[in-house]
């Protein structure tokens, strides 16, 4: 009897001794996620700072606009596509930060969108992730046009920015934004 | 130390409770099940655990998101030096009246005309205007605190400030671009882009109008091809209110642009031109009269003329 009772003493023991271990596992990686309204806030701030160092780095350009394309990293390699309209030959200045990247996504500039089979790239600039200043201006662009087009007369007259984003080969969710802030040459 | 406090438990925020309460949650849930784990295990019958590794059940494909394919719409204040530089003179009757912002009660009207007061300060402030300038800020503030962007004008800094500088444009334009940088963060911050879709109509709207009546008086050739230019922008604009939650008013005004657009394609040096060739016309002064009639029309519905 007494045998039997120090069995099931040292079992019942042992039982609460693992799921006490566990339980401490289990709360520390609880702990470790972050609260999404935290996030959420961080983040916020996060776009903030970056959308300002970006309209910085636009001058002496005027402002003219700002876009924050937010995207979840998923299993396969998405595309984000945004149309930026260019008037009256005006000089354009496109300024990218990518520190809201945090995995690696390319940069892809056309002159039709992507559903236009003859589409030609202009500009493309590829693995970015974290970079504060990624600039171009139209002039460049215009060049590059001419240049496929064999004319002088071509000009454009709208651009469409791809964001070729990559997989995410982690299991762990992954998120991540680009802010463009565009301008135009003060006039 | 006699006592302290963890920091763990000095619950500063709503995140830190519930941090804290899942600690509580399984302290006392995780020991019990993890023994009942234990108990029903050890009787045997426990599956066998198979795992799937991801990247061998993925192929590589290209994913377009439709939803975020969109285009950005020019800022108002570009829409205005655009026909600036056309030599444009400014002509006081062509800006909505001050005292107009009185029969605007709904929501609605408010905001498309926050739209067209901001295309008329841009026009004053840009034919360096002071007086016009200075009266025109005043209702775009009162408008901009009824339809929810007061932080744009929070501080009385930014209409001080543009008080102080109205006798030099380029201090005062710097201070219509930080406007314009406001209003873009409380929108995008806010997710209000309906509203800024509204208040972007109504400026566009009035800076065509501007245009179209600087053209009628002043008969600028110039100002034909601008026209054109920026008529690309009423289909992006259709394309962008259509995504909103559909409104009466919303609709109306789809409706109106539709007709306007088609009015457009179908004069006669733009019929049959496609893609970017149909917005890069000179139009003749028949066809500058024709679209203009429509443009005055529409302008004078939404400022309720």
């Amino acid at each position: 009897m007494m045998k039997r009772l120090v069995s099931f003493v040292f079992t019942a023991s042992l039982v609460a001794i693992v799921g006490y271990s566990a339980a401490q596992v289990l709360n520390k990686k609880a702990d470790e996620k972050p609260d999404p309204r935290v996030k959420a806030q961080e983040n916020a701030t996060k776009v903030t700072a970056y959308k300002q160092k970006s309209r910085d780095n636009l001058k002496p350009y005027r402002y003219d606009g700002t876009n924050v394309t937010h995207f979840s990293y998923s299993g396969f390699t998405q595309k984000r596509e945004i149309e930026v309209l260019l008037f009256n030959g005006n000089e354009y200045r496109l300024v990218f930060n990518a520190e809201g990247a945090t995995k690696p996504l390319d940069i892809e500039i056309y002159d039709k969108p992507s559903d236009n089979q003859g589409r030609v790239k202009l500009h493309e600039v590829k693995s970015v992730t974290g970079q504060e200043n990624i600039s171009i201006q139209t002039d460049v662009l215009n060049a590059k046009y001419k240049e496929l087009k064999n004319s002088k007369d071509v000009v454009l007259k709208r651009i469409y920015v791809d964001y070729i984003i990559s997989a995410n080969d982690t299991r762990e969710p992954a998120s991540g934004f680009m802010v463009l802030t565009y301008g135009y040459k003060n006039v | 130390m006699p006592f302290s406090l963890s920091p763990n438990l000095c619950l500063n925020s709503l995140a830190e409770t519930q941090s804290f309460m899942k600690f509580r949650i399984f302290s006392h849930f995780v020991p019990v099940a993890a023994a009942s784990c234990l108990l029903l295990s050890s009787c045997g019958g426990g599956e066998e655990q198979t795992t799937v590794p991801v990247a061998d059940t993925l192929e590589e494909t290209i994913e377009v998101d439709t939803m975020s394919s969109y285009s950005l719409l020019p800022s108002p204040l570009q829409v205005a030096m655009i026909f600036d530089k056309s030599g444009m003179g400014f002509e006081g009757s062509f800006t909505n009246k001050l005292d107009a912002v009185s029969k605007y009660s709904t929501n609605w009207e408010k905001s498309i005309n926050f739209g067209v007061y901001s295309a008329d300060l841009a026009y004053a402030v840009l034919n360096e205007r002071s007086k016009e300038a200075g009266e025109i800020i005043k209702v775009v503030r009162d408008l901009s605190s009824e339809i929810g962007l007061s932080t744009v004008f929070d501080s009385e800094d930014v209409l001080t400030r543009f008080e102080k500088n109205l006798g030099n444009k380029d201090s005062v334009l710097d201070i219509l671009f930080v406007i314009e940088e406001k209003t873009d963060d409380y929108i995008d911050e806010n997710g209000e882009h309906e509203l800024g879709n509204i208040m972007f109509a109504g400026a566009w709207i009035e800076g065509m109008y501007i245009g179209a009546q600087s053209s009628l008086k002043e008969k600028k050739k110039d100002v034909g091809a601008k026209l054109s230019e920026q008529m690309i922008i009423c289909t992006n604009l259709i394309e962008a209110l259509s995504m909103d939650a559909p409104n009466a008013d919303k609709d109306a005004l789809i409706a109106d642009l539709k007709d306007l657009d088609a009015t457009y394609k179908g004069l006669g040096s733009v019929k049959g031109l496609e893609g970017d060739e149909a917005y890069n016309v000179n139009l003749t002064e028949a066809e500058i009269k024709t679209l203009a009639e429509k443009l005055i029309a529409l302008r004078n519905k939404i400022v309720k003329a």
